[in-house]
Parts: structure tokens; sequence; C-alpha cells
């Protein structure tokens, strides 16, 4: 597959602190890819130089094939960005803005993009009085209405309810579907597994793993997550050669298994014998959160 | 172009619709014209001979220093300037834009003072209204340009509003608005020559009315005044609160005109 962006070792310091030491990535063409990190990894710094809001101190990113400089000036239409961290005049309308960007991208008013976002009904508004969601709506409408080939979403949904971000997430594939590369970084990790194709963690200014959600999901060390509440209250005291990690956490015993039938059977049978009563009990597969904050935790402790 | 002046009709429109830039552009030069004249030719009647070309570098000072620095800094703060990068506005529409409204916004206003003071105050009638006119222009790009440069600089709205109060009040004090610089102490005199308001006054005076003798060297200063502001301007110009440079020692050059004015005439 065609590659769009290549970012090869990258550095960027501010004073004495390096923020980004060495990072490179490469992400294809019409593929999703989300950059996860822990605060202060270096994602946004990352995100914003290639976006060409920050200047970075060595190393190259080529956009389309082109030194960076030349394809951020000449490719603007080319280029979509919604950041986490932007706003509009108080003042102005979501048509005035609609209006204005589109002048200044050359685009022609997209009537039925308009009434996807449901920006129609609040064409009037001005941006003071909108809603986060009906801001986000807006900024993404602004990201994606010249119909870019790459589309850069900083936390695109955060701070939204569950039937305006189901919504941005299919609105989201259907741009993947229509051949755009889109590059998101979010802290919703559920929001990732369901979008992204690939995964760049980065920690301490670096990629650490690149991986599709799955194979990282399934790269650890592939345990069950048990979690047992008690009716009385009290923490379930239970130890078993089935156990490969436990703690408590808010009333609940939680407990980590390779052997998921076997502790399951042998627990049930501990609390028969006990007579002890159950509140709650939930078994669940790993999914990507514990495989991140397994990754970084375990890297942090390495650093 | 079309871009250039969607975004300029834009910028007019909220000028007018924005109730801060009402007040700064409209209420408070035409309010104080006619305190001024009500009151301050009763007391002082030389102030008759000078009240266009003093209301005129008052609006222009009120509607400039005081209107357009603030919104650049807030703009910059509440990431309106990232938005604008990153949907293709330049720094070129940023930067001149505001100047330009403001420009319209002034000659409104000081078309209603140069027609109504010879009507309302028995104000002198200038001998050129195309060289009024030009002078206004100029003055008005001289203002706009240090505005702009404030608000490129500083780090916060708190400190912009310091910076151009610091050239805002001297000049309505010293630089020939109140009382006919002639009047003034000559050391009093040559310290205005520091402030482009007096530059703006002296130029009104001479090309307008006759008055004072020394235009060509105001046009001059305020001319390169305009240039380094703006030029200025654009170099230090950042999109983004955390990547401005630290640009206030690059800035202080725009006293070199004045600096320079002071040592020639002396």
């Amino acid at each position: 597959m065609n590659k769009v962006l290549e970012v090869n070792n990258v550095y960027k310091s501010y004073g004495d602190t390096t923020v980004i030491k060495g990072l490179s990535l490469s992400i294809r063409k019409g593929e999703i890819y989300a950059l996860l990190g822990p605060n202060g990894a270096g994602k946004t710094t990352t995100l914003e130089c290639i976006e060409g809001l920050r200047d970075f101190d060595s190393g190259e990113v080529r956009l389309f094939g082109k030194s960076y400089l030349d394809a951020i000036d000449s490719n603007k239409h080319r280029i979509g960005i919604q950041l986490q961290d932007s706003g509009l005049p108080d003042e102005m309308t979501v048509n005035e803005a609609i209006n204005l960007f589109g002048t200044i991208k050359s685009v022609e008013k997209n009537s039925s993009l308009i009434t996807y976002f449901n920006l129609d009904s609040i064409a009037n508004k001005k941006y003071r009085e909108l809603s986060t969601g009906q801001k986000r709506r807006l900024n993404l409408f602004l990201a994606t209405s010249h119909n870019p080939d790459i589309v850069f979403l900083d936390e695109p949904t955060a701070g939204l309810d569950v039937e305006v971000r189901k919504n941005l997430h299919d609105y989201i594939r259907n741009l993947k579907e229509e051949g755009t590369t889109i590059i998101l970084s979010s802290h919703d990790m559920a929001e990732v597994e369901s979008l992204a194709d690939r995964v760049g963690i980065i920690l301490d200014g670096k990629i650490l793993l690149e991986s599709s959600p799955k194979e990282i999901t399934a790269s650890g060390e592939n345990l069950t997550k048990v979690s047992i509440k008690l009716n009385n209250g009290k923490i379930l005291n239970y130890h078993s050669s089935y156990v490969q990690r436990s703690f408590s956490e808010n009333e609940y015993m939680v407990l980590f298994t390779r052997d998921t039938v076997n502790l399951v059977t042998d627990l049930m049978e501990h609390i028969k014998n006990r007579n002890l009563q159950l509140n709650d009990f939930r078994v669940e597969r790993p999914n990507l959160e514990e495989m991140f904050i397994n990754i970084v935790k375990s890297n942090k402790e390495m650093i | 172009m079309k871009a250039f002046m969607h975004h300029f009709m834009y910028d007019f429109k909220s000028g007018i619709r924005n109730k801060t830039s009402l007040m700064m552009t409209y209420l408070m030069p035409i309010g104080f014209y006619f305190m001024m004249g009500f009151f301050m030719i009763g007391i002082n009647q030389e102030f008759q001979q000078i009240i266009i070309p003093a209301m005129l570098v008052f609006s222009v000072m009120t509607s400039t220093l005081m209107g357009l620095p603030t919104p650049l800094v807030e703009a910059r703060e509440k990431g309106i300037l990232r938005s604008f990068k990153i949907n293709g506005i330049k720094k070129t529409n940023v930067i001149l834009i505001p100047a330009l409204t403001s420009l319209i916004h002034l000659l409104i206003v000081s078309c209603f003072i140069i027609i109504t003071a010879p009507i309302l105050f028995d104000a002198p009638v200038p001998e050129s209204y195309v060289n009024l006119f030009l002078v206004l222009v100029l003055g008005s790009l001289t203002f706009s340009g240090i505005s702009i440069l404030l608000g490129v600089i500083a780090k916060d709205t708190k400190m912009t509003v310091l910076l151009a109060q610091a050239i805002y009040l001297p000049s309505m004090m010293i630089s020939g608005l109140m009382v006919p610089s002639e009047m003034m102490p000559e050391n009093i005199t040559l310290i205005s020559k520091i402030l482009p308001a007096t530059y703006f006054m002296e130029a009104l005076n001479s090309f307008s009315y006759n008055l004072e003798k020394i235009g060509l060297l105001s046009i001059a200063v305020m001319g390169i005044s305009v240039i380094m502001s703006f030029g200025l301007s654009f170099m230090l110009y950042t999109h983004d609160k955390s990547t401005r440079k630290v640009s206030i020692k690059l800035a202080s050059f725009m006293a070199l005109p004045y600096l320079f004015s002071i040592i020639f005439n002396r």
C-alpha cells in the first residue's frame, strides 16, 4: 500500500526537555491509524509537528511523498485537521463559519453534509452559544467538507453523548470507506479498538509498539479478568494456583487467570462451601485498554 | 482575492455587531467629540481651530489602540488563530484585515466629524480635503500597525492594555490634541516627538490647514512606522500562545523612526 505519511527520526525539545526522541512512523493510504499514549508522552506534540502547527528540531516528515513544508503549503486542500483545543470567534455563526472557510478552501456548500452533521438546524447560532457536541460537529465538518485525502482527528468524540459519538464513529468509518486516510488521537480505548486499523503506542517520545488492536490485545499475557463482589460488602479472600494476579478494588476482588473454566468452577465451589452470597460476578476478556495499561506500566518501570 | 474579500466583509460586519468594537470605534470617539465641542471650546477658544484634527487623531487612537490588540491576543489565547491556520486562513489576512476594516470604520466616523464640526462648533473648514483624506489614511495605518504589533507581542490581555495605555495616555496629554504644541514647554514638545500622535497631528495641520511647516518629516516618519510595524508584525506573528516568540526587544525597534526624528529636529 502507498505510504501517505512518513515520519522519520523526529526530535523536538522545549528548552532542556526533549519531548519527542527520534519518533518514526508511517501511515498507509486509506487506513485509520490511532495514536495512543499517556498524558505527556508526546502524542499532541507529534500530531502538531505533523500538522505543521509546530516546528520540530530534526528528523524528516514526508507527506504525499513530498518534504513536509512543501506538502503543507501546496496540499492544504488535501489535508483536514480537527483539533481538540481550538475555537472560532464567539460572534461567528455556524453559517458564517461554513461560508468563510468554504470560500477559503474553494469548496461549494455541501448541503447533504451540513444536514448529516445537523448543522442546518443551528445555522444562525453563534459559536459561543453552541454546546460541546455542536462545536465538535462543526469542527469535524470544517475538517472534512473539502474531501481531504488525509484527516487528523484529535479526540474527536471527547465529551459527547453516546448517540452523537455513534454517529461520528459511523462518519469516520464512511470517510475510510471513501479512501480517506485518518490519523486519530484518542483516550477512548473502546473507540480506538472499534475504529483503528493500526495503533501506535507512544511513550517517552517514541513509538513503543505499532500494530493492529487485535494483535496488541492477543500479544499480551492473554489473561481473563474475573471480578467478584459479595453481598456483605467484604472483600472475598481467595487464593488458587489458577490465579496469575489479583487485587481488590471498590469492594471487588479482581482476579486474572489463563484458565477461566477451572478458576470459575473452583471459585463457585469456594463460595458455596462458605455460604457466601454473590452480589456481582463478571468475566471479561482482555481489551485494548488493559493491554495498553500493562504495556505502559511495564515500560515505565524499565524507563 | 475572493477569500480575502469574504473574510474582510465578515470582519467588517462582525465589527458592527460587536459591542466593544462599536463602543471603541463609534460611540466613544463621537461622544468625546461632542463633549469637547460643547465644553472645551467654552474654556479654551484656541481649541476651536484644532477640533477637527484633534478629534480625528483621537478617533484613530481610540479605535486602533483600544480596539485592535486585545481581540488579537484573545484570539490567540482561545485557539482561534490555530483554527484559522488549520482552515487555511493566512497570517496576511489576520494582520491586514482588522487594519483595513478599522480604516473603513474610521473614515465613516471622520466624515461625521469633518461635516458636523464646522456647523456645530464653527470649526475652520480644511483647505484640502484630498490631503486630509490621505493623511487620515496614513495616520490610521500608522496606529493600526502599532496596535497590531502590540497584539502580536503582548503575552496576555493585561499586558496588551498596559502597552496600549502607555502610548494612548501620553498622546492625549502632550501630542497637541488638547493643547496646541506651540503652547507647551519646549522640553515637553521634544518628548512628545516620541509619540506617533504628534506626527499625525502635525501632518493634519500642515497638509489640511497649512498651520505647520514640518509636514513632510511627519509623513516620512509615519510612512516608515507603517512599514516597520506591519513588517515586524508579520515577522513575529504566531498562531499559538505556546509558540509565541519572545519579541519585545525586536519590537522595540519601532521606536527608531521617532528617535531619529527627535535627533533630526534638535
